[in-house]
């Protein structure tokens, strides 16, 4: 068996949910905070998707948590580190322990989960383009949770880097930020983030020719991209309902 | 660092382009497992809110000339962690600082024409000097001009690498 597949796996998302922010579907859908295992594979981490799926293809109970806990056996030299990609995008991986080849090990290992039912999707599920989930797409996404647990302590923990004021962040731009990082697909890079002195949230994307600056004001954006540079553009304010970003923000943000 | 010799008011001197000056920058305990995620943003020209025209106003920095070792900055940053802490900012940290020349700070404009003015200011220590926005005479100076200004101070201009304090 080849120890590694690159294979394009659909991402299932249920729409209301996804809607949800990150620490609602916490509270709401509670999952394991360990990646650490994971984390601590030093070499790049590939999946064998196409298996995992078929033998997880029977009947299940709760389609919900199976969308949430989308499997994936990580291989590893000779191990196969087993885990729950909870959430897909912005979720946890929960290892569930390793396990030594052959495969006759994986195969009881695997078939002792729950299923994935694939072929009883409900209407409010939808397919998104798949993605190769790797250990940098792992770090991104413990990443963004990190992002989201540093913006609630910004609403109850004044910042500021003025010895003389320290800025708290409104709800609404607290909320709009959640959003927006729900939003940013998983191949783009996350911001550095500040609140500024108007409970706003100045978020800044470093890159060599093209940095990029935006701050949520409430649901509103306002961004320059190539900030800094003698090719800076000032964008006219927009309106972020929650659902897609701006195309001239999103094309101009720097990939992973 | 040199003592400080008695500032008539009024008095100040032209900061050269070529003269080093130095930003003290704090951090608060509470924020240190999210050290890596915070954006450095450590100029921030907050707007006076006495002022009915709302202008930015002024950060301080350190000239080098009248606190020429790196021992000198610490003892002011020090001095002024101690002064914070004394005055209701309990979670006030100096942790060290960054420094640029004056002349880069002085010449950068943003697309709109916006710059930095540099300013002697010794009425609070002869070290003292005002770094603040510049508009260009002809634009308004905008949220956004703003935060690029100040990225730029940051990002380009001051030194990446902060000097520590001592343990």
């Amino acid at each position: 068996m080849s120890s590694t597949f690159d294979i394009d796996v659909p991402i299932r998302r249920t729409s209301d949910r996804y809607r949800m922010s990150l620490s609602d579907r916490e509270a709401a859908y509670p999952v394991s905070n360990d990646i650490g295992e994971i984390a601590s594979i030093d070499q790049p981490v590939s999946y064998h998707s196409t298996e995992a799926i078929r033998l997880f293809d029977t009947s299940i109970e709760d389609p919900y948590s199976t969308w949430m806990k989308y499997r994936f056996p990580f291989l590893y030299p000779s191990n196969f580190y087993i885990a729950d990609i909870a959430n897909n995008l912005s979720g946890e991986a929960n290892v569930q322990g390793a396990v030594n080849l052959p495969a006759a090990t994986y195969r009881a290992v695997l078939t002792s989960y729950p299923a994935l039912p694939i072929l009883n999707i409900s209407n409010d599920i939808f397919a998104l383009p798949g993605i190769t989930v790797d250990i940098n797409t792992i770090s991104e996404i413990h990443r963004r949770k990190s992002l989201i647990d540093l913006i609630h302590k910004f609403v109850h923990d004044p910042f500021g880097w003025s010895p003389w004021s320290q800025y708290p962040l409104s709800i609404d731009s607290a909320n709009a930020a959640i959003s927006f990082l729900d939003k940013l697909p998983i191949d783009k890079r996350s911001p550095k983030i500040a609140p500024d002195s108007d409970g706003t949230l100045e978020l800044y994307w470093e890159d060599k020719d093209d940095p990029v600056l935006l701050t949520i004001d409430g649901w509103t954006l306002h961004f320059i991209t190539s900030a800094t540079t003698v090719r800076a553009v000032h964008h006219k304010p927009v309106s972020f309902t929650g659902a897609d970003l701006p195309k001239a923000l999103l094309d101009a943000l720097p990939s992973r | 660092m040199n003592e400080r010799p008695k500032v008539e008011p009024g008095h100040s001197e032209e900061v050269p382009d070529g003269d080093l000056l130095s930003r003290i920058i704090d951090f608060p305990h509470k924020f240190d497992g999210f050290r890596d995620l915070i954006e450095e943003r450590i100029f921030e020209f907050q707007t006076d809110s006495t002022d009915p025209e709302k202008k930015p106003l002024p950060e301080s920095v350190v000239w080098r000339k009248y606190a020429s070792t790196d021992n000198d900055v610490h003892t002011i940053g020090v001095a002024l962690e101690v002064d914070r802490q004394s005055k209701g900012r309990a979670d006030y940290r100096y942790i060290g600082f960054i420094s640029a020349q004056a002349g880069p700070i002085r010449s950068y404009r943003n697309v709109n024409g916006h710059g930095f003015f540099v300013r002697h200011d010794p009425e609070e220590g002869l070290h003292h000097v005002h770094v603040g926005l510049l508009p260009c005479a002809d634009k308004k100076l905008t949220r956004l001009d703003k935060n690029e200004l100040r990225t730029q101070l940051v990002r380009s201009i001051f030194s990446k690498d902060i000097t520590r304090r001592p343990e």
